[in-house]
């Protein structure tokens, strides 16, 4: 029955497939406009096979993870500041508030300029962007704690520290974990804006060339790259999101 | 336990601090007394909540606060908390306190018992945890996650991570406003029980009266930030369910309630619903407070059927809840602590019971006639009728008549027991099979019907403590419907019982005659049962009927007029089966009659759910539809003692006999045409 019914369910895309390749093997649709089907998944074996696309994809992948490492940390460090006092929040909340509304992507040339066109600029960016988000719903989390349970909490006699430890941060895990996930997407979408300054390597300078040469099969292939690596780092959250949260009712199995 | 005092009065100093004059130490607390609050006024603004307020809470006192929403209630415990600060006046509290609020404000991610032991630096927590939540009856539940449990059993991991801190006060803010009416009536009865074993003083938050009259020693009526009333609850509770005190009290608070407010007083006319404590069943058995707990309990029991059916497992729980509600005793005379209740109100609580479980509501039937028997109450000795009673009031404890054999089949048909009571120095003897022993895996008592060696042999009912040695149960019972009854085969190998537990025996020749009344019995909450199963099967069948809406009809069957009609038809059926056991049930059927009312039931109950079973075919059979399980229940009406061949042949009898002197008398005939 279900099987029947994914069976339905393909039909649409394989239709599609199907008048894309038939389209580009009859010369309607131009290979310098798109690719066929069949070439695309030609170029993917003779990239991976060559070791081309993982050694870019490990260069990509050592740019999103050093970003989000960067603001990973700053993001959690300012939120608890933000979340756990009156006057971290006074310190913290209206700065992040103004800069969280600056288009990152606007602020490419001055990072260029005050930072150059390396390695350095193109982690920045991503940490830039990627802090917000972790920022926003961490600091939301903790300030969405019932106070009912923190007043509960301090009636059964625990101390600031150990309300930090088995109240706020238990409490304010699920929002940290969405704002990972964010994070996550917005690092991704980061990648594809920084890789095009002046990368010698990476999939965003794999799409460049591409592009220079009019090779869109390489272009198609990478987008499907950064789609799995979007989907994959995905996976990696659900499942410490599953891990993490056990006690939620719709992770809870009985 | 240290640090947790030393963080209370932590926060009761901050609390202190705020307090004019600040006289705020817990070693002030005279001995004695657990709460001392004089002079407290707490300000919002230019709103006063609590004005000058002066109360004193004795050790071990249990005393409601009861006030309209916003007249300062939960303010003030808030205080004594330690939670708000108030703005002038004193107040004096113990070092060990613990509260309970409406919500039970688990941590969600910490599982049952580390819940109940959050913030305590004590050696070996998990077992501290686990032995609270025994007292709490959630052992079983230690591990799960807040999210798992119901809302009576979150209030009680609640209550256990209160009681585990030993406090001297336990503030309760409402702590049962959010459950349903039967969770809260089990709730009372366990915060009496925990309240009597570790005796702190409660300051119990309400706004139900019924709840403080309940519960509490002592009721204060909070107006306008004062204490309006204090009312001495002239009875120890929990009390008589008719107990002129409480509803006097009451009605005092009514009164102070009224006098003081502008606008008018709540709803005074609901009864006040006594805690059913296990030693006095306490419901006025026809109101409609008790009406609505039944049909909480066969919701509940009705949760658990198919899985018990399936498994052919005893449904031990629903005794369980059966005795917390003090329902087991219901037909123990009211003099021997039991409920006392009537034939009619006896085949409600069968017929509520059934709804949800029927197999529950046979052994429980069971039960009721043996102490409903009037025959049992005359002939058998004083001391065994009143410890079985006591066992059965106490302990919820179940008693059945074994008296089917393999050999002899049921001795409704004649003939001698094989089981044999041998007369020996030191007691009976018993030996021999019983099969179809209903109960057994819960029975407490059984009454073994049996012959004994003598020259010439006696026969009736030897009773027997089922955990005497030498009883042993094979698990035979493996039925198509009643699955859950547990009625296995006992065997008994030389199993003594002392010479006065012959109850009921008498010459093997001499019949002894039933007590008619009853027959009585027997035939309505046995109809009863049925007659239930009948019902369940119809309410599915009503609402499938509605819901299904097959793709070619475009409509649900119930608008067709073929399945109207069986709806109507089964209607019918069980609205005379309505009829005949309400009117036999209020005696208005003669005792002599009283079979072939169960002839009609059942054979109607039958034949109703066999009609819709017949009528919608497939899904009737699929097991994982309830109808085929009410289908295999019913029929299990048919076995029931006295069978229905017997019925018919007994009332075709007594016609003949009543026709005419002489039967072959052709005059008469002639005369009358």
């Amino acid at each position: 029955m279900s099987a029947f019914d994914a069976g339905k369910r393909a039909i649409g895309p394989v239709v599609l497939l199907l008048a894309w390749e038939t389209a580009a093997q009859t010369g309607v649709l131009p290979a310098r406009i798109l690719a066929a089907p069949s070439q695309i998944f030609l170029t993917l074996g003779q990239m991976v096979a060559s070791g081309e696309i993982i050694g870019n994809m490990l260069v990509s992948l050592q740019r999103v993870a050093t970003g989000l490492a960067v603001s990973l940390t700053l993001g959690t460090a300012l939120a608890l500041a933000a979340g756990l006092s009156r006057r971290g929040e006074v310190a913290v909340d209206s700065t992040m508030q103004m800069a969280r509304t600056l288009p990152f992507l606007g602020l490419v040339p001055l990072f260029i300029l005050w930072f150059g066109i390396g390695e350095f600029t193109k982690i920045a960016l991503i940490a830039f962007a990627t802090t917000f988000p972790m920022y926003l719903t961490l600091y939301s989390g903790i300030r969405g704690i019932d106070s009912k349970l923190v007043e509960a909490a301090r009636l059964f006699g625990l101390s600031y520290p150990e309300l930090v430890a088995h109240v706020i941060l238990p409490g304010a895990l699920p929002s940290f974990l969405v704002g990972l996930r964010y994070s996550l997407g917005v690092g991704w979408l980061s990648l594809v804006a920084v890789e095009q300054i002046n990368a010698t390597a990476g999939l965003g300078y794999l799409i460049n060339n591409a592009r220079d040469f009019m090779r869109t099969d390489v272009i198609v292939v990478c987008l499907i790259v950064y789609s799995l690596l979007g989907l994959g780092t995905d996976l990696l959250v659900r499942a410490l999101e599953r891990h993490a949260l056990a006690w939620r009712p719709s992770f809870i199995k009985e | 336990m240290q640090t947790l005092s030393h963080d209370l009065a932590r926060l009761r100093r901050q609390t202190a601090r705020a307090a004019q004059p600040a006289a705020f130490e817990p070693a002030q607390v005279p001995p004695g007394a657990a709460v001392r609050a004089s002079g407290v006024t707490k300000r919002f603004g230019a709103n006063v909540v609590l004005d000058d307020l002066h109360l004193e809470i004795r050790a071990g006192e249990f005393v409601a606060l009861l006030g309209r929403s916003g007249c300062g209630k939960t303010t003030l415990l808030r205080a004594l908390a330690g939670i708000d600060r108030v703005t002038s006046g004193t107040l004096q509290v113990p070092g060990a306190l613990a509260a309970a609020f409406q919500e039970p404000r688990l941590m969600p991610w910490k599982r049952a018992w580390r819940n109940v032991t959050l913030g305590l630096k004590i050696d070996a927590p998990r077992e501290r945890a686990r032995q609270a939540l025994a007292e709490v009856g959630l052992a079983h539940r230690e591990n799960a996650w807040p999210a798992t449990l119901s809302g009576g059993e979150a209030q009680r991991v609640a209550l256990a991570r209160a009681l585990v801190r030993e406090p001297q006060l336990l503030l309760l803010d409402e702590p049962f406003a959010a459950l349903d009416a039967l969770t809260r009536i089990r709730m009372h009865a366990l915060i009496l029980q925990l309240w009597q074993r570790h005796r702190p003083a409660v300051l119990l938050v309400t706004h139900d009266v019924d709840e403080a009259v309940l519960l509490a020693d002592r009721i204060l009526v909070l107006e306008a930030g004062r204490v309006a009333a204090d009312i001495a609850v002239d009875e120890p509770p929990p009390a008589a369910p008719s107990a002129p005190g409480s509803r006097a009290c009451a009605a005092a608070c009514s009164d102070c309630w009224a006098s003081s407010s502008t606008r008018g007083g709540p709803d005074m006319s609901t009864s006040v619903l006594r805690l059913p404590s296990v030693t006095a069943p306490a419901y006025d058995l026809d109101s409609l407070a008790f009406a609505a707990l039944l049909a909480d309990l066969s919701r509940e029991f009705g949760a658990g059927a198919a899985a018990h059916d399936r498994a052919g497992s005893f449904p031990h729980e629903n005794f369980d809840r059966l005795h917390e509600l003090g329902l087991v005793s219901l037909t123990v005379p009211r003099h021997l602590g039991g409920g006392g209740a009537t034939l009619a109100q006896a085949a409600r609580v069968v017929a509520a019971v059934a709804r949800g479980e029927p197999s529950t509501a046979l052994v429980l039937t069971m039960t009721y006639l043996h102490h409903a028997s009037s025959r049992n109450a005359a002939r058998w000795p004083r001391h065994l009728l009143e410890r079985v009673a006591t066992d059965t009031v106490r302990d919820g404890a179940l008693v059945n008549a074994l008296r089917v054999e393999p050999e002899l089949g049921t001795p409704a048909r004649g003939g001698l027991p094989a089981t044999t009571a041998r007369r020996t120095p030191e007691g009976w003897r018993i030996s021999g099979r019983k099969i179809y022993s209903t109960g057994i895996p819960r029975l407490t008592w059984l009454a073994v019907w049996a012959k004994s060696d003598d020259a010439e042999p006696l026969v009736g009912s030897w009773l027997v403590h089922r955990d005497t040695p030498g009883i042993h149960v094979v698990e035979t019972w493996d039925h198509l419907g009643m699955r859950a009854t547990g009625s296995h085969e006992v065997v008994f190998e030389d199993v003594l019982v002392p010479l006065d537990h012959a109850v009921d025996v008498g010459p093997a020749g001499a019949r002894a005659e039933l007590d008619p009344a009853l027959l009585l019995w027997m035939s309505v909450l046995l109809s009863a049962i049925y007659d239930a199963v009948a019902r369940s099967a119809r309410d599915w069948l009503a609402l499938w009927l509605r819901e299904r809406v097959p793709a070619n009809l475009g409509a649900p069957l119930s608008s067709l007029p073929r399945f109207q009609e069986l709806l109507g038809e089964i209607d019918t059926l069980l609205f005379s089966n309505r009829t005949l056991i309400e009117s036999a049930a209020a005696g208005r059927v003669d005792a002599a009659d009283a079979f072939r009312v169960k002839y009609l039931v059942t054979n109607q109950a039958i034949a109703a759910v066999q009609k819709a079973v017949e009528l919608i075919g497939n899904p009737a059979l699929a097991r994982n539809n309830p109808l085929e399980r009410h289908y295999r229940d019913v029929l299990c009406s048919r076995i029931h003692t006295p069978q229905n061949d017997t019925i018919l042949v007994n009332a075709g009898k007594a016609a003949f006999a009543a026709l005419a002197p002489q039967p072959h008398d052709t005059t008469t005939h002639a005369t009358s045409t």
